[in-house]
């Protein structure tokens, strides 16, 4: 009896390797001028989950990771990582989690790559053989082998950040936050970097990552369940199955034309546009749009004042993807 | 157990420093900032009393042996204050590592003081061969009579004083260090200022007592007074009598420069996590 008790208790506890309540963040910029960078947050991160954040430039997503990081502290709210409270036991939260920033290169230039390895592995104090081991490993999975003995100034910005992700596992965390990680990486190691990820998380050892990234695709190929945040407030929250529900009954259509004098701001005032987004097409010189609908009716006046501007090459009808559901509910695509 | 963890980062922070500070790669670098600043700093003072001295028409040995003791011991003011002071700066923009270090469970406390110790380490070696360096060229070359007798000298009460002064100046580092948390505004120049400070108002090369009214009192509260003072009694004087007063007020200072190194250091660390700086790297 008691036994059941214990567990389902356990359970409850052991589940939720982050939990965010009620998180707001003010950044005074000067006297009369305040941002507000997250508002009203709440949301938690389960064990063996891939969490995803999403959201448009400014809308509050690394201030969120670098108050659960211990970066930063909270202006309203509490947050728990893996138990312990960010705020008041900042060192216990350290001891299981790890940060990687994309687009950063941090490292030491005139030491080696083993070297930079090494010194990280023991600031988490890992014995001398298992530090080995991992970054062994670390620099297999991300075909860092060939430069362990290379001084770090000489790698190329590629390499350097792949340095810096085997940094943000070589303490094994049980909760790792990736801050855009594939950001203006290169395909192969981008795709890399997205099977390490889950690799970490499928191998049943109840690790957990929170991930926030600009690319759609990525987020709905890796994550478990997403968050979109916009503006500091979380306005849709769920798989990306559910996300996309979400937008079944709208109407998604693309629309292939040639570039539009003046621009694409008359679309936000066609009676029944969602949401829109645009993709030049560099080797056609066409311009791709995406439109998300609230009624087929709609689909009228779009094809009216579209060819009113300039001519119409292609129209599509597709399935929700994430990126519909990104437009309907923000009201316009990434930049 | 956070004990030990903390020593263990600390250690490793000074494996870093080391092998950053004494670059093999680039040892112009290493040589040009632990060498011939030093030597340098204490060509130009030396110079400076030798030409006086002749327009003057007389050589007053003492002074000059004041004021090339002043010079030794002020290497470490120089190399560590402004190493250490630098740190974060170097963290931010040189290395950007700051926010990876810091989310390690024994941060950044242990770090820096790491790499604290690995640059009075250097700096140690550049004490040293500032010693040799002046003593040929001033004593050798130029002639000049130097009042120091190797067998006077106390080296317990000497290395005491070192090691005073090093805790001191670290903790001055931290307090720099502090600053720099919470202020990008002053960044690299912050240690220049105050190691200027230190060399004017220290007793490096003005006794107190020549200084005018108010400044003559700031020379009483600066804990590097208190460090050349007892460096130079240790070596001129020797007898403990003499060198005990002034190693007590050493190590009155540096228990309070500690004090208020962790004070400072913690509250701008809270500050700028609140501000949401610790790990930006421009002005927001
Ligand atoms: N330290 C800071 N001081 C002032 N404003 C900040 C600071 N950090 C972030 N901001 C502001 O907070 C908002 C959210 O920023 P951020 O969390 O970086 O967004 P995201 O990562 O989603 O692009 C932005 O408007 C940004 O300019
Ligand atoms: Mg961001």
């Amino acid at each position: 009896m008691s036994n059941s008790v214990e567990q389902q208790k356990r359970k409850v506890f052991d589940l939720k390797t982050i939990e965010v309540e009620n998180v707001s963040r003010i950044f005074r910029i000067s006297s009369e001028k305040e941002i507000l960078a997250l508002d009203d947050v709440s949301l938690h991160v389960k064990e063996g989950e891939v969490f995803g954040l999403l959201g448009p430039n400014g809308a509050g997503k690394t201030t969120l990771i670098k108050i659960l990081a211990t970066l930063l502290l909270p202006s309203k709210g509490r947050a728990f990582v893996a138990g312990h409270d960010v705020v008041k036991e900042p060192a216990k939260v350290r001891r299981v989690i790890n940060l990687v920033s994309g687009g950063e290169t941090p490292g030491y230039g005139s030491i080696t790559t083993r070297e930079n390895l090494w010194f990280f592995s023991q600031l988490y104090g890992l014995p001398k053989g298992e530090s080995m081991k991992r970054i062994a490993k670390l620099s297999e999975d991300l075909a860092l082998q060939e430069y362990l003995n290379t001084r770090t100034h000489k790698l190329s910005t590629g390499y350097r950040q792949r340095l810096n992700l085997a940094r943000g596992l070589i303490n094994d965390p049980k909760v790792l936050f990736l801050d855009e990680p594939t950001l203006g990486l290169d395909v192969i190691t981008a795709k890399r970097i997205r099977e390490i990820v889950r690799n970490r998380v499928k191998n049943g050892s109840g690790n957990s990552i929170l991930i926030t990234t600009h690319y759609m695709v990525e987020a709905d190929q890796i994550c478990d369940r997403i968050a979109i945040i916009d503006r500091g407030r979380m306005i849709a929250l769920g798989t990306p199955a559910e996300l996309k529900k979400m937008v079944s009954k709208q109407t998604i259509v693309s629309i292939e034309t040639q570039p539009i004098d003046g621009g694409m701001d008359f679309m936000s005032s066609i009676a029944g546009v969602n949401g829109y987004s645009q993709t030049d097409e560099p080797s056609t010189g066409r311009i791709k749009l995406k439109v998300v609908l609230n009624e087929e009716g709609a689909l009228q006046n779009v094809i009216h004042a579209v060819s009113a501007r300039g001519r119409i090459f292609e129209i599509a009808k597709s399935e929700p993807t994430l990126e519909d559901v990104y437009i309907a509910l923000v009201g316009k695509g990434f930049e | 157990m956070a004990v030990k963890s903390f020593i263990r980062s600390a250690w490793y922070s000074a494996w870093l420093g080391w092998k950053l500070e004494t670059n093999w790669a680039d040892p112009l670098t290493f040589a040009g900032y632990y060498l011939l600043r030093p030597f340098a700093s204490l060509l130009i003072v030396g110079f400076i009393f030798v030409i006086g001295s002749f327009a003057g028409g007389n050589t007053n040995t003492q002074y000059f042996t004041y004021l090339f003791l002043g010079q030794i011991a002020y290497v470490y003011v120089l190399q560590i204050t402004v190493t250490t002071g630098y740190f974060i700066h170097e963290e931010r923009a040189k290395y950007e590592t700051l926010r990876s270090v810091y989310v390690t469970p024994t941060s950044i406390r242990p770090y820096l003081l790491g790499r604290a110790l690995s640059a009075a380490f250097a700096s140690t070696v550049s004490l040293l061969l500032t010693i040799v360096f002046g003593t040929i060229v001033f004593s050798g070359l130029l002639g000049l009579n130097l009042e120091i007798d190797l067998f006077r000298i106390n080296y317990a009460a000497l290395v005491m004083s070192l090691t005073l002064g090093i805790v001191s100046l670290i903790s001055t580092g931290f307090i720099l260090s502090g600053i720099n948390l919470v202020s990008t505004r002053l960044q690299m120049n912050l240690s220049e200022y105050v190691s200027g400070i230190f060399f004017l108002l220290g007793d490096v090369i003005f006794p107190p007592t020549t200084l005018p009214y108010p400044l003559y009192l700031i020379s009483y509260v600066l804990p590097v007074t208190y460090y050349t003072r007892a460096v130079r009694a240790s070596i001129i004087d020797g007898a403990w009598d003499v060198v005990i007063p002034n190693l007590q007020m050493l190590l009155l200072m540096a228990i309070l420069t500690t004090i208020v190194g962790s004070i400072v250091f913690a509250a701008a660390e809270k500050r700028a996590k609140r501000l949401g700086v610790i790990d930006r790297k421009s002005e927001y």
